[in-house]
């Protein structure tokens, strides 16, 4: 088994996105020394092709440059050069795949060497594909930007594939309303709805079968083979914080303790506290997460009863599953029961 | 910047050796307990600060006449009073010595060059302020600054709205002209961001050039413009939506199949003007969907 993905890990993705974020930059006057300082990149790094660069130094690039590019569209200006970005092997392929269907199921495959910092956990219902989005490692306050930047690479690729076609599509943050929405209008066209309980795109079900304007099944396949390679050559590993949430769902209705979760990835209970502090969440924190997204889900979409939802978590009874899901969520399971 | 300054610099150094070392070959120097220190402190401070105004100069200023005026007088001035601050250490003998006549001099010389260079100077923060007109109104807050194109953005023309609304008189018909470029996500997609970003720079530059000095051009966000016209009817405003939107694609040659797709909306009369918040959701409805605004039934 390889370790999972963690701040101080390379990855080649991060590289090539901060190139591309970096020009952005300095077409609109930041300074190329202030943009890297307590990065550990250098200027010299960023000509060197396959150059990797960890996790820790992109985020800390990420900060420096919305404080010297203080525009509330610099994650959605990101996204749209990455996806017009030629060099950009998993959004060239993303794109001249035959369809959204196919191309988030690549995009599920080959998440791990290229999209090392976001969860995209799919879950189905009887309407539209829901795609929850949660931090795959501790991203250092850039949660934000990073759910953005998501969102407006998944949203470009419907707009520029599917001919600006978001009429099927729905977006639920977690952020707070901000005063002015106008930035998500102008780039996704659609109008998010904000202080969600779990970061969501939901996508109609025709809208995955409908042909890409750039579909070329022959480049897809030799850039998915291509990336395989890639990752083969560098290890397929998936963020911590995803680890641990994909452990602890399998275990379900048990509870996967502490050092058992810890003996998976060799290392003591205590270190493991340690390094989740790191990243910004408790143990149990995680646990608490990763029940209520399936009880969210098994209750919304698969409209199963509460006892037997409370059974599947590992509850002991129904009147303790009601009162945790109140205390995650505000409100008690029958709230949730939207007509 | 300061290179650009290089020769006027190393003149000005080789001046001061001079200057040093005829003070210090003519003069004898004075016993310790003949010098004045506060006089010392005193000329030493004055000194001190001309060199930060030549630093000032030579650090902010680009090449041109009224920067040389500024750097020479700085430059005199710097001299005079380093020889001023020598001649507390040395002495002079004789009344008319002609070290004094080069401690002297220059200084009114100084002066005089600094004051053509101050008047310079203000000439052409007119210039550059008429240079402006067009990209900001009666605000000025570099933190509402677009980058990119350097105009004002969307809060800033929330605040001129504002300020125009509450101004207008029932006569005065106030007019807004949104402008999106349209098939620019395509551009931006087929030829880069960087080439993206140069036609937007380029698009509001030539905008700005076609539009009257009491309008306002901001850039509302992506790919999308918003001109305010005060006193301006709908029937002048159209005809300049008309003129931007037929003159665009001869004038930017490589702009593929991009086109300037704009709309004309006024608000005129007795009628009650929306709240700017209201108006700006009400353009973007309307943008998107081709319908006309709400509050303008004409």
């Amino acid at each position: 088994m390889t370790a999972p993905f963690d701040s101080e890990d390379k990855c080649l993705w991060l590289a090539s996105s901060c190139q591309d974020l970096i020009a952005l930059c300095l077409r609109r006057d930041a300074d190329l020394n202030r943009l890297l300082s307590g990065t550990r990149i250098f200027p010299a790094n960023l000509a060197v092709e396959h150059h990797r660069i960890a996790a820790r130094d992109w985020l800390n690039l990420v900060r420096n440059c919305r404080r010297q590019v203080p525009v509330d569209d610099l994650a959605f200006m990101t996204a749209d050069a990455m996806l017009a970005n030629r060099d950009h092997a998993f959004l060239q392929m993303l794109q001249c795949a035959p369809d959204l269907g196919s191309a988030l199921r690549a995009w599920h495959r080959h998440r791990a060497g290229f999209l090392p910092l976001v969860q995209v956990s799919p879950a189905g219902s009887d309407r539209d594909l829901s795609l929850h989005l949660r931090p795959a490692i501790g991203l250092q306050g850039q949660d934000a930007f990073v759910t953005e930047l998501t969102v407006s690479l998944l949203i470009g690729l419907v707009r520029h594939q599917l001919d600006d076609a978001t009429s099927g599509i729905s977006i639920e943050l977690t952020t707070q309303r901000p005063a002015d929405i106008e930035s998500y209008r102008l780039h996704w066209r659609i109008e998010p709805s904000f202080d969600a309980p779990v970061n969501r795109v939901r996508i109609a079900y025709p809208l995955l079968f409908r042909p890409f304007a750039g579909s070329d099944a022959q480049r897809f396949a030799q850039l998915q083979a291509g990336l395989r390679a890639l990752s083969r050559h560098s290890g397929r590993r998936i963020g911590l914080l995803e680890f641990l949430r994909r452990r602890m769902r399998r275990a379900l209705p048990q509870l996967l303790g502490l050092e058992q979760a810890a003996a998976a990835l060799s290392m003591s209970g205590s270190s493991l506290k340690r390094l989740l502090k790191q990243h910004g969440v408790s143990y149990g924190e995680l646990i608490d997460e990763v029940r209520s997204e399936l009880a969210w889900t098994l209750l919304r979409e698969q409209r199963w009863s509460n006892p037997r939802v409370a059974e599947r978590l590992g509850y002991a009874n129904e009147h303790n599953f009601r009162r945790a899901f109140k205390r995650w969520t505000g409100r008690p399971p029958s709230a949730v029961l939207a007509p | 910047m300061w290179r650009q300054h290089l020769p006027s610099l190393l003149l000005l150094c080789a001046a001061l050796c001079v200057g040093c070392t005829l003070a210090l070959s003519l003069g004898q120097p004075k016993p310790l307990s003949a010098i004045a220190w506060y006089d010392v402190l005193g000329e030493a401070v004055t000194l001190l600060v001309a060199c930060g105004w030549l630093g000032l100069v030579v650090a902010y200023r680009p090449r041109g006449w009224v920067s040389h005026c500024l750097i020479a007088g700085t430059g005199l001035l710097i001299w005079s009073y380093a020889l001023d601050l020598f001649d507390e250490f040395f002495k002079y003998v004789g009344v008319d010595h002609p070290q004094s006549l080069l401690e002297s001099a220059p200084a009114p010389f100084g002066m005089l060059l600094l004051t053509v260079g101050v008047a310079g100077w203000m000439r052409e923060q007119r210039i550059v302020h008429r240079q402006l007109t067009g990209r900001e109104h009666f605000l000025r807050d570099h933190r509402l600054l677009d980058p990119l194109t350097k105009l004002y953005n969307r809060r800033y023309l929330q605040h001129a709205l504002e300020r125009e609304l509450e101004l207008r008189k029932p006569d005065e018909p106030l007019s807004l002209l949104v402008i999106d470029v349209e098939g620019f996500a395509g551009y931006n997609h087929r030829r880069g961001a960087a080439a993206g970003d140069r036609l937007l720079v380029r698009i509001a530059e030539w905008v700005l050039i076609r539009m009257r000095p009491s309008s306002l051009l901001c850039r509302y966000g992506g790919d999308r413009f918003v001109m305010l016209l005060p006193d301006t009817p709908l029937a002048r405003a159209a005809r300049l939506a008309r003129h931007l939107q037929t003159r665009f694609p001869g004038a930017h040659d490589d702009a593929e199949d991009c086109t300037l797709r704009c709309s004309a909306h006024v608000i005129d009369g007795e009628a009650r003007p929306p709240a700017p918040a209201e108006l700006m959701s009400a353009l973007e409805r309307h943008a998107r969907t081709d319908e006309r605004p709400q509050w303008n039934p004409a």
